[in-house]
Formats: structure tokens, sequence, C-alpha cells
């Protein structure tokens, strides 16, 4: 078990990054640029090829409705959901609503589920962890941020398993950056992450000691981050224009690209120094000949002045998330900067101010979560790492009751693993059956939550109203599957539900996905696939040559036994055919014969022999 | 042209990355925006076949639009440190260019590719601080004496000041039932056994300072400390990638309470009244293979009353506990009638690989492999069992009647 490697993934929304722990170090593997993060950006070229990563990401505005960024934001939501709405606006990518109120992005007249997006990039952090290794590696620990719900949990999940990576365990941003950050210290102190990406905040509250990491406390909002402070910089530099020479650059693809490349520069330039100039010669044409440049200078003033107000919601809700678990700033020993962002002075100057304390400067912002994500893969499957974590359920769980009301049966932030159960009634008289509705979230109101699964309890004993007993159990497993059952307290009749297919995909078109990826895959690296295929089944044919005569005294004699040599040959014959033809798919088929008539051979043989 | 081609006139193999000349002035070149844009993206680490593809622009267009910057001097290849010079370079960018030049000497060392040093944390595996809290005596045999009665809790609390938690109770005493828990064969140490039991009859008990591992009315410092280190002993993950079978259920009950008794004293709340404490000392012992049984059962009941979908998955559920070819047959056929073939022939070679020489396990596979279309395989699945027995009993009967009804649907598919 310790020998099998399991990498650690952050899918970050702008960026992402693999790691892994070699003799007891965790380190971020590099991609084939040199690069430690791989931009989460995935492209269909106009000859059909796919594009992952930096590629994607260079060419993203001219080809700009065929590459997707950010798809993170849209990961297991509904397509009726404000954050979707919000996206249809903003990205040039064209999203579809999908069969199950679910998302889809159109890409050269192919329709993509989200989770395949991201499970292209999954696969490209495999891929580059394989290159550097030189072995293949199968699973993989992926976080999610603190507050993604259920759907957005499942559907990362659905992503590795696309892309063929065994995600064993998700876990949030800020819980794996708190990770790295105590791995191999023997600290026992109560810290703070704040977690501003390039999508997504979070803020999460953690007591460390002995090893064991518990999360107190965790909250954020799944639609703030980096992409914000750039588009304000876009915007600044498109109204500047727009008043110079009156023509909107957003109109002008090419151009739009560019402004987006300067804008991230200029941002994260202006981290380091107080004003940048911001030239784009040739931005756009005016027609006959004549090509307009933009030229401007911003200033980290400026900058600041443009995105205040991001920076104080999320100062917003660190000082609700304290409010609410109780925990007061003087409690806190130490606050960890997670994520691109918290390099803008103005945030690091305002998180000092809010907590009282100097920001940790141990970690680096855009590694942390992965190398995180590493630790807990070796913590799980290595039993040399004395690490635990303890996480917590990131939204209150419960179901629906009478009145259209939420019933809470396990809180937010409680540490799972957890059970709890409660006893509900019937409702009218003769009530023989009843509808457990799953729900998570915050609200008093049911439909104001996400439904997670439903299901039916019948065969009540026919009796008055509120006679009949329902115990409902909720189960959070140490992997965040939660698990309901119903039992009638008379009868001890049970029903059950296990939350799974909440990500908008149903299995089979999953396993349709899993298919298709595959052949992708195969295409990759048919050759390596090939001589280890071969290698195998010419293992298997040395043996069964060697017991064929044998096989054939022993049998020969029914007609039965006839046919079955005959077949046998057959088989033989099948192999070295498609070792021939350098088929894998053949081989594969065939070898898997062969070894059933090995199987039979052998048989054969042990019969006589006893 | 829908490809990109291998090789440009003048700039060489599309492989190449190219970058910007720093000498070049652009903004003399009289360029339009898109010779800009295309310049603009040179950077050294892009080859020129994906850069042409990340423009955007046609193909034609891309290669046009690079061999022209080529042309002028605008971007240098690996090694370079001038540009050539081309002789009667047209303005234009439709121009023919006659002899084409190829800077291909140091492709190789200049892919652009930088490999970081690796780590970027180093440090020591911490190893020295395990925490295993002490154990009570483990009875290795039936005969056991009569212990005092359970001392959950009131033991004396150590000295070290690193361990806190109080030791688990003593299972001197363990009853039939725990002894006949212990004798199950699951991936668990006798040490972690009786560790699990210890915290059942914690559970049982129902004191949360006990749980924790604490004297009642110690402080929120001590309460956590404890904590963690019972959470090191019973939290789930520590036993991770374990078939645990029966003891999953017991583990995540005392870790469970353990949880709560800790949120209750943490947060100063009344601890939770025991009738909600999971009864998880109740349950009766099972076994791994017992409780597979019964799942079967459930799963052949489930599949009787047209239930298939509930039924696959306490097929999958029993087969995974116990994964003998009786139950992975059933689970195929069943799989087979649901309509998911895939998941029947993943049963079926199970079977098969448990037991390569049975008869109705080969009917099964043949069975799958019709139903996947795999015509041939399925022949050759049965005449090869048909070999293997030497009785002409009913199976035998059943197995050549299969027999030739592939043989005969072999031959329709022959003949279309």
């Amino acid at each position: 078990m310790a020998t099998e490697k399991v990498i650690g993934i952050d899918l970050g929304t702008t960026n992402s990054c693999v790691a892994i722990v070699e003799n007891g170090t965790p380190a971020v593997i590099p991609n084939r640029g040199g690069y430690k993060t791989t931009p989460s950006m995935v492209a269909i070229a106009e000859n059909g090829k796919r594009l992952v990563g930096h590629i994607a990401k260079r060419q993203a505005i001219t080809n700009a409705e065929n590459t997707v960024y950010a798809a993170k934001r849209l990961i297991g939501r509904k397509w009726g959901s404000a954050a979707v709405r919000q996206s249809l606006e903003t990205v040039p990518y064209r999203i579809v609503e999908g069969p199950h109120d679910d998302v889809r992005v159109m890409l050269r007249d192919q329709v993509f589920s989200v989770p395949e997006i991201s499970a292209y990039i999954l696969q490209e952090m495999k891929l580059i962890t394989e290159e550097y290794l030189g072995e293949e590696v199968g699973k993989a620990v992926v976080t999610v941020p603190a507050y993604f719900n259920d759907a957005q949990r499942q559907a990362t999940k659905d992503a590795g398993r696309v892309a063929g990576l065994d995600v064993i365990r998700i876990i949030n941003e800020p819980t794996a950056a708190a990770l790295a950050y105590g791995f191999g210290k023997n600290l026992e102190r109560r810290v703070a992450v704040y977690d501003l990406g390039g999508g997504t905040f979070d803020i999460s509250i953690l007591e460390i000691g002995n090893g064991v990491f518990e999360v107190i406390s965790t909250a954020g909002d799944t639609f703030l981050g980096g992409e914000d402070f750039d588009r304000r910089i876009i915007d600044w530099l498109v109204a500047g224009f727009q008043r110079e020479h009156k023509i909107d650059l957003r109109k002008d693809k090419m151009a739009l690209q560019r402004l987006k490349d300067v804008a991230e520069k200029a941002k994260c330039e202006l981290s380091s120094v107080k004003e940048t100039e911001i030239n784009l010669p040739f931005i756009i044409s005016t027609g006959r000949n004549e090509a307009l440049h933009l030229q401007a200078t911003l200033t980290r003033d400026k900058l600041e002045e443009l995105t205040a107000d991001l920076i104080e919601r999320t100062i917003d809700i660190c000082a609700r998330t304290l409010e609410d678990a109780e925990i007061a700033k003087s409690d806190l020993e130490d606050v960890i900067l997670v994520g691109g962002m918290t390099r803008m002075p103005l945030c690091q100057q305002r998180v000092a101010e809010f907590f009282g304390l100097e920001p940790s400067k141990g970690v680096h912002p855009d590694e942390v979560v992965a190398l995180g994500a590493a630790i807990q893969a070796a913590a799980l499957t290595d039993e040399k790492h004395d690490i635990l974590l303890l996480d917590v359920t990131p939204h209150s769980l419960g179901i629906m009751i009478v009145g259209g009301y939420f019933h809470k049966l396990i809180e937010q932030n409680t540490t799972v693993p957890t059970s709890k159960s409660h006893v509900f009634t019937t409702v009218k008289d003769n009530q023989t059956s009843v509808k457990i509705l799953v729900l998570q979230g915050e609200s008093d109101r049911a439909e104001e939550n996400e439904l997670l699964g439903e299901f039916v309890l019948t065969g009540l004993r026919r009796a008055q109203r509120g006679e009949v007993e329902i115990e409902v159990t909720f189960h959070i497993s140490a992997d965040g599957i939660v698990s309901v059952t119903a039992r009638d307290l008379e009868t001890g009749l049970e029903q059950s539900i296990t939350v799974t297919a909440t990500s908008g995909l149903t299995e089979d078109e999953l396993r349709k996905m899993i298919d298709a990826n595959k052949d992708y895959m195969v295409e990759v690296r048919s050759g390596q696939e090939f001589d280890k295929a071969r290698h195998a089944a010419e293992k298997v044919l040395d043996e069964v040559e060697g017991l064929f005569p044998k096989v054939s005294d022993i049998i020969s004699g029914s007609d039965f036994g006839q046919d079955a040599i005959k077949k046998a040959r057959s088989v033989v014959e099948r192999v070295r055919a498609s070792i021939a033809a350098k088929d894998l798919a053949g081989l594969t088929d065939a070898t898997e014969a062969l070894s059933r008539t090995l199987n039979m051979f052998r048989g054969v043989v042990n019969k006589t022999a006893g | 042209m829908s490809v990109v081609p291998t090789e440009i006139p003048e700039v060489g193999a599309t492989s190449l990355r190219l970058r910007q000349n720093p000498r070049f002035d652009p903004m003399k070149a009289g360029f339009g925006t898109e010779e800009y844009f295309v310049w603009s993206r040179f950077d050294g680490a892009t080859s020129v076949k994906d850069l042409i593809l990340m423009t955007g622009l046609a193909i034609d267009r891309a290669v046009a639009i690079v061999r022209e910057l080529r042309r002028r001097g605008a971007i240098l290849a690996p090694g370079e440190t001038e540009p050539p010079t081309f002789a009667a370079a047209p303005a234009t960018a439709t121009g023919r260019v006659p002899a084409p030049s190829s800077p291909t000497a140091t492709a190789a060392t200049s892919s652009g590719r930088v490999t970081a040093p690796m780590p970027a944390v180093t440090v020591p595996t911490a190893s020295g601080t395990r925490t295993t809290a002490p154990m009570a005596a483990v009875p290795t045999a039936p005969p056991v004496p009569p212990a005092a009665p359970l001392a959950a809790g009131t033991a004396p609390a150590r000295t070290d000041d690193r361990r806190v938690a109080t030791p688990l109770p003593s299972l001197d005493d363990a009853t039939a039932a725990e002894r006949a828990m212990i004798a199950d064969a699951i991936d668990l140490s006798l040490d972690e056994k009786t560790r699990i039991l210890a915290g059942l009859r914690l559970v049982a008990a129902g004191d949360p300072w006990a749980l924790v591992g604490v004297p009642s009315g110690s402080d929120k410092k001590v309460i956590k400390r404890a904590f963690f280190e019972r959470s090191k002993l019973f939290h789930p993950d520590r036993y991770y990638g374990r078939q645990l079978g029966p003891w999953a259920q017991r583990l995540h009950a005392v870790f469970d309470a353990i949880s709560a008794a800790h949120a209750d004293l943490i947060e100063g709340r009344r601890p939770r009244p025991a009738s909600q404490q999971p009864d998880a000392a109740a349950t009766a012992p099972q076994s791994p293979v017992e409780y597979a049984a019964e799942l079967f059962d459930r799963a052949c009941q489930a599949e009787v009353s047209g239930d298939l979908a509930s039924a696959g998955k306490l097929f999958a559920a029993a087969t995974k506990l116990d994964s003998s070819a009786r139950y992975l047959r059933r689970a195929a056929s069943c799989a087979l009638a649901a309509g998911e073939p895939r998941t029947a022939l993943d049963y079926a070679k199970k079977a098969a690989a448990a037991e390569p020489a049975d008869p109705s396990t080969a009917r099964t596979l043949a069975k799958v492999l019709r139903a996947l279309d795999k015509l041939d395989d399925a022949e050759e699945v049965l005449v090869m069992a048909l070999a293997m027995k030497n009785e002409n009993d009913t199976l035998g009967a059943e197995l050549a009647g299969d027999l030739s009804a592939v043989r005969a649907a072999l031959r329709s598919a022959q003949r279309r």
C-alpha cells in the first residue's frame, strides 16, 4: 500500500498545481515548461486539437468562444443559479443548458459537461506527474474551496473519474494549506487561513496540535476572486479608451485577449512596484491601414481604488465567520495567506489590520494547497505519516418538514465522520407513506437550500396523524459521503439513499465520457501500453505451449476434448495475430481468452495428477 | 490548409520554439493588428505549430504572417543572435521566396525547458511523536478471570505532560460477545480490536468526560489535547484502505461518540442524552462473511421483487465483502437482467478468476459474453468448460445447449 503513489492536485479557478510526497518530503511537480502552476484552461483549436494549460491560455482571446476558463465557477451548478446567470453575461464561450438542469459548454459544435472540462485539466496534471516520475499514477487527493456544496464536490470527483484518476479524497483548500503550513513542525496553536484565489474566497479557522489538524469553522464566497480584480482593470482601460477614441475594445476579440493578458500582468506588477505602464500598440485598426495604440499608466493607488470593495467583502466574511464560531481574534496565533491574490499589498494590509497579526510568510501562496493535498494523500495511504485531518461539513444537512421548512439534523462545521438521528411523525390521518427530501444549506425555507436527493418510505400502518414514528438518520463518512436512512420505528421497515448522483451527470453519461476519454488516452501512448500487453501475452503463451502436449494426451479422447484443442489452437493464433498486427485492443481481449485456456489446461493437468 | 505544415520555408520546422528579436522595433515595421498580435505571441517557449494554432487565425494566414515576420527579422530561431538575411525578400506576405533556410542546428538544446529544483518544503518526517495510548492487557485465550467492574474514566491521569487522555478501559473481563468479535478475521491487529472494543464500552457508559479521556471538569485546553489523542486512535482515516467489515461501523460509532462528547464539552453544552448515542455496543457480533451472506439474501429478495437497482447495489456490497464465485455469478446474472452487461462482465470475470474450472461459472461468463456480442469468446468459454466436464449431467446438457445456440448465432453472423 505504501508503494502506490498518490498525488495531490490543487484544481484552481485560474491555475492548477500538482504535488507529491516522496521520501517524506512534499514537493510541487513542475510542468514541461518548468512552471509550477498550469493555467486551468481548455480550448479546442480550429483543427479540432484539444489544448490545455499555457497553450490554451495564450490563444484564449482570439479563440475566445472555444476556450474555457474558470470552469470551476460553473462546476456542479444548476442552470438556473445566479452564479451561472452571471457567467452567461461575462464569459465569451457558449454556455448551454444540460439535460439535468446542469450546465454544459459548447466548443466548436461539440457539447462538453463542466466535469469533462475539469477532467482535461486533471488529466494534464496527471500527465505532468507521470512524465516527471516516469510511472503511472492512478490516485489523487483533489482540493476544492471549503464552501463547495455536495454537488460541486461530487462533480469534481466525477471529473477525476473521467480523467482516469481515482479521487480518494476531496479536501478543502484552506485545510490543505494548513496541513502544508504545519507539516513537520510540532505546533500547538489556533490559526486562520485566508484564501483568496482566482475565483473563490475562503476563510477557515483551524486548531493544530500533535499532528492533528482540526477544522473549527469555515466559510467563504465561491464567486469572488482574482478574476474579478482583472475585470475591474479591463473595465477601466476600456472606459478610458472609449472616452478618447469612441471605440469599444470589448467588441474586438484580439484586443480583448491582449487587454486580459496585460491586466493580469499589471495587477501582479503592482504588488511590487508603485506604478506600471500599460502599452498595447496596434490594439485595434480604424479601417484603412491605420491602427490605434493604447497607452496608460496604472498606479497602485488607482488599482486599490478600483478593487477596494472586493477586499472589503472578504474582510466582512472573516468577521462574520469569527462571530458565528464565537472565536475572538485574540485567540488566533497566526494567519496564513493562500492564493495569488494575497500578494496584493492592500490585501495583506487589510488582513493584518483586521486580525491584528502579521500574516505568516512561511508558505508559498500558489503551491501550498497542492502540497497540503499531497500530504493528506500520504497521511491516508502511508502509515509512516503521523498526521490526522479532522475536517468538518461546510453546510448544514437536514430534511424538509411540513410547511416547507428545513429541519437540520447535522449542523454546519460538525466534525466528520458523524451520524445524527431524529424522530419524525406522520402529518395526516391514515398516511401510509412519507417522502424524505434531503437538503443542504442554511436557510429555514426548504426551497432555498440545495436538494441532494429524495426517497419514499412506504408501508406505514394506517393510524391517526402523529402516531406513526419515523426515525431519520444522517450519516457522513470520513470521505464526505452522505447517506440517509428512514426507519418505521414500529415495523422496522427501512429505506435509504446514498447521496451520489448530484453532479448533473447520470451514471450512464459518465461511463460514456470515461470511455471516450480512454480512447483519447490510448491514442496518446498506445506504444507503451502495447509493449506491456505483449510482454504479458508472451508469458501466458509460453506456459500454454508448454502444457499443450500433456493436455492433448489427456483430453483428445472425447469429442469435446478435440473441440477444445482446436479452440485452444485458434486462441493461440489469435494472440499471435494481434501481436503481429500491433493491435492493442485485440491483444488485450485475446490474452484474456488465452488466460482462460491456460486455466483450463492447468485444471486438466492437476485433475489427472491428483 | 487545415493542418499546420511541419516545415515553413525560411522559418524551418514548426516544432521549433522561436522568440522575438529584441532588436526589432515593431513600431517602425508598419504592422497591422494581426501581424502585431502574432508577433506578440512569440515567447521562446511555444512551438511555431502551437503558436499558429492558438492565434485563432486561418492557418494559411497565420503561416503567411509568420513567414513575413521571419523575413523582416522580427523573430529569431533557437541559437540565433541575429536574424539571417533572405535574398530578395518581397514586401508582401504572398510573394514567393526562394530557397528555404533551415536554422535547426541548435534546436535540440534550446527547447526552453526549465527543470526547476524540486523540494519546496523540506521537513523531516514526523515520526518520534506518535502517540499510542497505553492499552490494557488483552485476553488471548478464553479462560478470563472474573474481572473487576468496568473502570472507564477512573484510571489515574498520567503524569507524562505530552499525553493527556486517560487510558481506555481494560478488557480483562471481556464478554463472550466481545471475544467473538475479537475472533473476526479482518484487517485489524489484536491491539486495534481491543482498542475499539474498549472504545465501545465507553460509548455504552455514555460519560462524555470518559469518552474524551479527561477528568470531569478539565479545562478546554486539556479537553482539546485529549480529544486529539483519542482521534488518532479512532478516526476512520487512521484505518484507511483496510477491510474492516462490521468493524467499520463500530469504529465509526466510537469516533462519532467521542467527537460529539468533545463538541459538547468544548462548547459547554449539556451532553446529548444517552438515547441519542449510537447503540453500538448492542450490535451483535457479525463477521464480514456473515454480513455478506445477509446482504446477499437481501439482494436476492430485491432481485426477485423486481427492484434490480437496489439488488445491484446490494450485490455489489455483498461481493465486496465476500467474493465467492457463487455470489459473483448471481450478481452477474442480476446485472445482465438489469441491462448492465459491462458490470455483469466484471462480475463474471472475477468469478472465473476465482473458480476457473467451475462449469456454472463458465456458463455465466459465456452468457455475459454473448450479451456483449462477443460470440467467439462465448464459444471458446463453453467449449473449454465442456472439455473439463467428464460426466454427462444436466449442467453438461445445458452447456452443450448454450454452445449450439452460440454456434448458430455465429453462423448467422458470418452469413451477414
